[in-house]
């Protein structure tokens, strides 16, 4: 986990919470296109080392910011140089998923931010607690 | 990735033949598969050799049967050499069989949404190959 996030933290990872528009940033700059489409989930698709996200077209929010920063995640940690790659959110069981899920969640509620509820308050709903709830248990278990 | 030279011109009967032996299927499974577009009868006269003219509907509901691109199926019915197209055809199709393979591990997903997903994967990876292959 801390090899992980070592990866990611170049990019903003746990500095500070990162929004959707930061994300999409990072995309553009590492060449990966995003897509929103009619899909059940959201996944990261590879092919002939063109990039690219698949966004779940009817998520919105936090739940989009979150999907967005999952599948980044997947791309710095487990895109590899086979002809194609694909990792889909939330079907498989897997460490790389749930590596991803971790990463995630680091994106939006980095570690400084346990210390206030101002991530709460911005975001009044039963996800963001749940995301919030998330974070604690990886500063717990992880200490990251 | 396939080459064009590795995939060497076949006839219809033949072709058949090959997906059905590298797909396991029986005549009987690719009626099932393609919901009897096609009967496991005239399967087996296309495997032999026997149906010689099959119409556009069967060779589609073939292609389903057998799960392969539309394009593939068209193709060995004209007698025709593999195109650059058909390449590209092969490697989506073997592209998608991954992802199929992924999203088969997966109890959460209902046919529907895994057919969804492959439409989207289809898209993205013939618009790579396309693309790549023009320049």
């Amino acid at each position: 986990m801390l090899f992980a996030l070592k990866k990611l933290s170049k990019h903003g990872f746990n500095h500070r919470a990162l929004s959707e528009e930061d994300l999409l940033h990072i995309c553009e700059s590492e060449d990966i296109t995003v897509l929103y489409l009619d899909v059940p989930t959201s996944f990261y698709f590879s092919v002939r080392n063109k990039y690219f996200i698949v966004l779940k077209k009817s998520l919105k929010g936090l739940r989009r910011t979150f999907a967005l920063a999952h599948e980044l995640a997947h791309h710095f940690l487990h895109g590899g140089k086979d002809t194609a790659n694909a990792f889909f959110f939330g079907l498989i069981e897997s460490r790389n998923e749930f590596e991803a899920d971790a990463m995630a969640t680091i994106a939006l509620v980095p570690r400084f931010m346990l210390n206030s509820y101002d991530f709460l308050e911005e975001h009044p709903n039963r996800y963001a607690r749940q995301l919030f709830k998330n974070r604690q248990k990886l500063e717990f278990l992880y200490g990251i | 990735m396939l080459s064009f030279i590795e995939y060497m011109p076949e006839t219809l009967s033949e072709f058949v033949s090959r997906v059905m032996d590298e797909k396991n299927l029986s005549s009987y499974d690719v009626e099932r598969i393609s919901k009897r577009a096609i009967t496991h009868s005239y399967v087996n006269r296309l495997k032999n050799g026997v149906a010689k003219n099959p119409s556009t509907d069967k060779l589609k509901g073939l292609a389903i049967g057998l799960g392969v691109i539309e394009d593939e199926v068209f193709s060995a019915a004209r007698g025709q050499k593999a195109t650059k197209k058909s390449a590209k055809d092969i490697e989506t199709l073997q592209i998608i069989e991954g992802v199929e393979i992924q999203l088969d591990r997966s109890l959460k997903l209902s046919a529907k949404g895994k057919e969804k997903i492959l439409d989207a994967v289809r898209y993205i990876a013939a618009g790579v190959i396309d693309s790549e292959n023009n320049e």
